[in-house]
């Protein structure tokens, strides 16, 4: 039985502006993610991972492609529907436990 | 209409302290002048006791039913004094002074019928001719008038709204960078906590509601703290600017604790804006980032 594709990334581009420098961190980038799948993304430093990720998690927007979660384009979305992707759809380890004080978060 | 007095300079002893006060001996009925007690009630001048002003009274710490000793300080002979029972406070807001009975004050000074002054009611398009008159005798040593007094005291006042509309602006002022400056650090502190936050799916109104119900729970703690020690600054403010010639009334209304509690809340709300557009540009992305 072929497994449902969870999400799916068309022609992923992600470019950072620094001035008068344009940085390119993703480039055309195409990856399906399938139901009840464990990926692993592995790179050398620098290679556009973070960005991906950032992508991936709806914290970032791509400058180009499309980011398909289910028939949702992520890509297009506004900074509610992002929200509701993060709260409802997505779970996330920070790197760092970022921690606050003051709550039991 | 008129009626004579005697003024004296004497100092005010009481409990081992003393104070320079001016002492006004008036005819027992007052047709004149009226002195005013605590409540703005009028006060019936004793036959032997004294009407103590409320500078001197608070200087001295005596009450109503005090026994304070008047020392009498003439240019020539002997000093001369009695023990008075203080039978009420004079709250006389300009020219403040203490009062006795004109029997009181030559009985201090051991003499009778001593006259030193002389209040006049005049038809006000007589003045400037009795004034003439009076200037050109030479027993008259000054001549006040209650109207120029009154007009002086309004100029003063004139120039005094000058003065308290900048120390009002400069509050205003110094309130609002106070306020700012404190939710710009707070926020800038809390940045990453918040950042995590929108991360996790909280929606900005969430995490700028987390913010506002700290800043109301700061907020009224500092208006519950701010409004009693509001009031010991202005106390303590009217006792510094009071002189001999004027006092001016503390009056509090609930309006002025509403007005001061709504002008703080007002602030820190403001405040809690910059606050709110500061989580509505946060950036996720830089959160994720390696803590230094």
């Amino acid at each position: 039985m072929a497994k449902k594709v969870l999400m799916e990334l068309k022609q992923v581009t992600r470019n950072y502006v620094m001035g008068e420098v344009t940085v390119e961190a993703l480039k055309e980038t195409s990856l399906s993610i399938f139901e009840g799948e464990l990926l692993v993304i592995l790179g050398p430093s620098g290679s556009g991972k973070s960005t991906l990720l950032n992508i991936i998690g709806g914290m970032d927007l791509p400058s180009s492609g499309q980011v398909y979660f289910g028939q949702e384009d992520l890509s297009q979305a506004g900074d509610s529907k992002l929200t509701g992707f993060r709260r409802y759809e997505l779970g996330f380890v920070f790197q760092l436990y970022n921690l606050i004080p003051e709550s039991a978060l | 209409m008129f009626f004579s007095s005697t003024t004296l300079s004497p100092k005010v002893h009481y409990n081992g302290r003393s104070e320079d006060d001016v002492l006004q001996g008036l005819p027992s009925e007052l047709t004149l002048k009226e002195l005013i007690g605590d409540k703005e009630k009028p006060l019936r001048l004793p036959e032997d006791g004294i009407l103590i002003s409320q500078r001197t009274a608070s200087k001295l710490g005596a009450r109503v039913g005090d026994e304070v000793e008047v020392e009498t300080l003439l240019g020539l002979g002997p000093s001369r004094s009695a023990v008075l029972k203080i039978t009420g406070i004079n709250q006389q807001l300009v020219g403040s002074g203490s009062y006795v009975s004109l029997v009181q004050a030559n009985r201090i000074l051991q003499e009778s019928g001593l006259v030193s002054g002389a209040m006049l009611k005049v038809d006000p398009g007589r003045t400037k001719l009795l004034e003439e008159e009076l200037n050109e005798m030479t027993n008259v040593s000054s001549i006040s008038s209650l109207r120029k007094e009154l007009d002086n005291l309004n100029q003063n006042l004139d120039s005094m709204i000058y003065t308290v509309s900048v120390m009002i602006i400069f509050a205003v002022l110094l309130g609002f960078a106070i306020v700012y400056n404190s939710s710009v650090i707070s926020f800038a502190e809390r940045k990453r906590e918040l950042a995590s936050l929108r991360v996790l799916g909280f929606t900005t109104g969430e995490v700028s509601g987390l913010l506002l119900k700290e800043t109301l729970l700061q907020s009224l703690l500092g208006v519950a703290l701010g409004l009693p020690f509001g009031r010991f600054m202005t106390e303590w403010y009217i006792k510094a600017v009071s002189t001999d010639l004027f006092t001016m009334p503390m009056v509090f209304s609930p309006q002025t604790y509403l007005v001061s509690a709504l002008g703080g809340i007002t602030f820190i709300m403001a405040g809690h804006l910059i606050a709110v557009k500061g989580v509505k540009k946060l950036d996720l992305v830089d959160v994720l980032k390696n803590r230094d």
